[in-house]
């Protein structure tokens, strides 16, 4: 197996008109698509080293030292804002890892964008002065959280039936809710929604405060004291949040301490609770700042 | 006639001197192109983190304004490098930098020397760590460096032998024959 024959495949599927969600390599083993949501082994040869070599030397642009940071992150993020998850043996610096070499295992995540998913949560995230609240969307992983803020990010942005458009920062640290190749967003995230891509939140938030002067500031998977120490400036500035953390429940808040201080100063308006099942992006809680029930998306109604 | 005849094989040993001197000296110049323009692919890899094919484009396109001759052959094969990755994606970069190198190699007044040192550069260009990719790009300089110390004395020494070689060649054949 090679690049080109595995590239021909993959169009060959694209053709037929399937949605390849991921791609599995393992050096050694059959090659998985995961395609309409089921997983499909490619016969013929396994993958093997050469490979996994062809295709890091592929998506880094024969530039494995330009992803560096990303390497010791374990993901590459490549051209359509599609993201590389790396695995292989790992180089330590004391208690930080320096680097990751004989990379073995490719999970190639294709990008999706869900265009509109946010249309029927968006009235429960405006407030009565027509201002967005500040929201938290919380579900384990994989159940579409990212896809979510990322629909709301642009709604806000580009103005919607219950708002007109304001200026939104978003601090991608990892390159997931722009999906940034080379500092161009490839998703779409509205027209009047700057981009910081690759910063630490911490330190992106302040800068997009100071530099950008935006009304609304998006960060994903939040979790850290430093981060509610740089929300909270970003708050005294009059701008709102939106966020992302994983949580099963709106009960799990309480099990995690920084996410259970932000709750306790009352930092978000808003906390959407999303599942995985029936489809990932369901809708089973909207709650207020004291984390009462305000409602849910029905999904028959959706449909 | 046997004079004009003389003084053309004269004036054709004179100028084996001068092409002979001008060929260090074409050398020369091409080597220090090669060594400006791999000091600002370095800087715009390790400042700017650019990716090599970006980093070959933008230098190539940079170098190749106004430039005419065999000093055009050193951006345009930058530019070639960063073609053929396009072309053919599942190729690496050592084994087309190495096909290039060895095409201009044949093309260029470039001694064996000079070959080796650009072939083991593009060997390590591209799969290493950031770190190990600037002492690459040091060790090339280093290289470059050196063989242009050493390039300059022998212009200085053999340019000065080949013309007056040629000449003194050209004088005593012009008495010889007539």
């Amino acid at each position: 197996m090679n690049a080109q024959k595995l590239k021909a495949i993959f169009d060959k599927e694209i053709e037929s008109g399937n949605e390849v969600q991921e791609i599995r390599i393992r050096a050694g083993s059959p090659i998985f698509f995961s395609v309409n949501g089921n997983e499909r082994e490619i016969g013929g040869a396994n993958a093997d080293k050469e490979l996994i070599r062809e295709l890091l030397g592929m998506f880094s642009g024969h530039s494995l030292y330009a992803y560096e940071e990303e390497i010791r992150q374990g993901f590459l993020t490549i051209e359509g804002g599609h993201r590389v998850g790396l695995a292989g043996r790992v180089v330590m610096d004391g208690k930080n890892i320096k680097t990751m070499k004989d990379i073995s295992c490719l999970n190639i995540r294709l990008a999706h964008e869900k265009t509109g998913c946010s249309e029927r949560l968006l009235p429960w995230l405006y407030d009565a002065g027509k201002e967005p609240c500040s929201t938290l969307f919380l579900s384990p992983p994989g159940a579409g959280k990212t896809t979510m803020l990322r629909d709301v990010i642009r709604q806000i942005s580009d103005g919607n039936e219950l708002a007109p458009g304001m200026p939104v920062s978003v601090v991608d640290e990892r390159s997931e809710l722009g999906a940034c190749w080379r500092g161009t967003p490839q998703c779409d995230l509205g027209r009047r929604t700057d981009v910081m891509d690759g910063c630490p939140k911490v330190l992106g938030m302040t800068m997009m405060i100071r530099s950008m002067a935006p009304r609304v500031l998006a960060v994903d998977e939040i979790g850290t004291r430093e981060e509610l120490a740089a929300m909270r400036e970003v708050m005294k500035c009059g701008c709102h949040i939106l966020a992302t953390a994983h949580a099963d429940t709106i009960e799990d808040i309480e099990k995690k301490p920084v996410l259970s201080q932000m709750a306790g100063e009352g930092m978000f308006e808003r906390y959407v609770v999303l599942k995985k099942f029936p489809h990932p992006g369901t809708v089973t809680g909207i709650y207020d700042r004291n984390r009462c029930f305000l409602g849910k998306i029905n999904e028959e109604e959706a449909e | 006639m046997k004079y004009i005849g003389i003084l053309i094989m004269a004036a054709s040993l004179i100028a084996a001197g001068f092409t002979a001197a001008n060929g260090l000296k074409d050398r020369m110049e091409l080597l220090f192109l090669f060594y400006r323009m791999i000091l600002n692919m370095k800087g715009q890899i390790l400042y700017s983190n650019d990716t090599l094919p970006q980093a070959m484009k933008k230098i190539g396109e940079d170098y190749a304004k106004d430039r005419t001759g065999i000093s055009k052959e050193i951006p345009e094969f930058f530019l070639r490098i960063v073609s053929r990755l396009e072309k053919e994606p599942g190729n690496p970069l050592p084994g087309i930098w190495k096909a290039e190198t060895e095409r201009i190699s044949e093309r260029l007044p470039l001694a064996e020397a000079d070959t080796n040192a650009l072939l083991a550069l593009g060997e390590n260009l591209g799969c290493a760590d950031r770190e190990t990719q600037e002492r690459t790009f040091l060790f090339y300089l280093k290289q470059t460096e050196d063989t242009m110390e050493g390039l300059k004395e022998d212009m200085e020494r053999k340019g000065r032998l080949y013309r007056c070689l040629g000449m003194s060649a050209g004088l005593l054949l012009m008495i010889v024959l007539a």
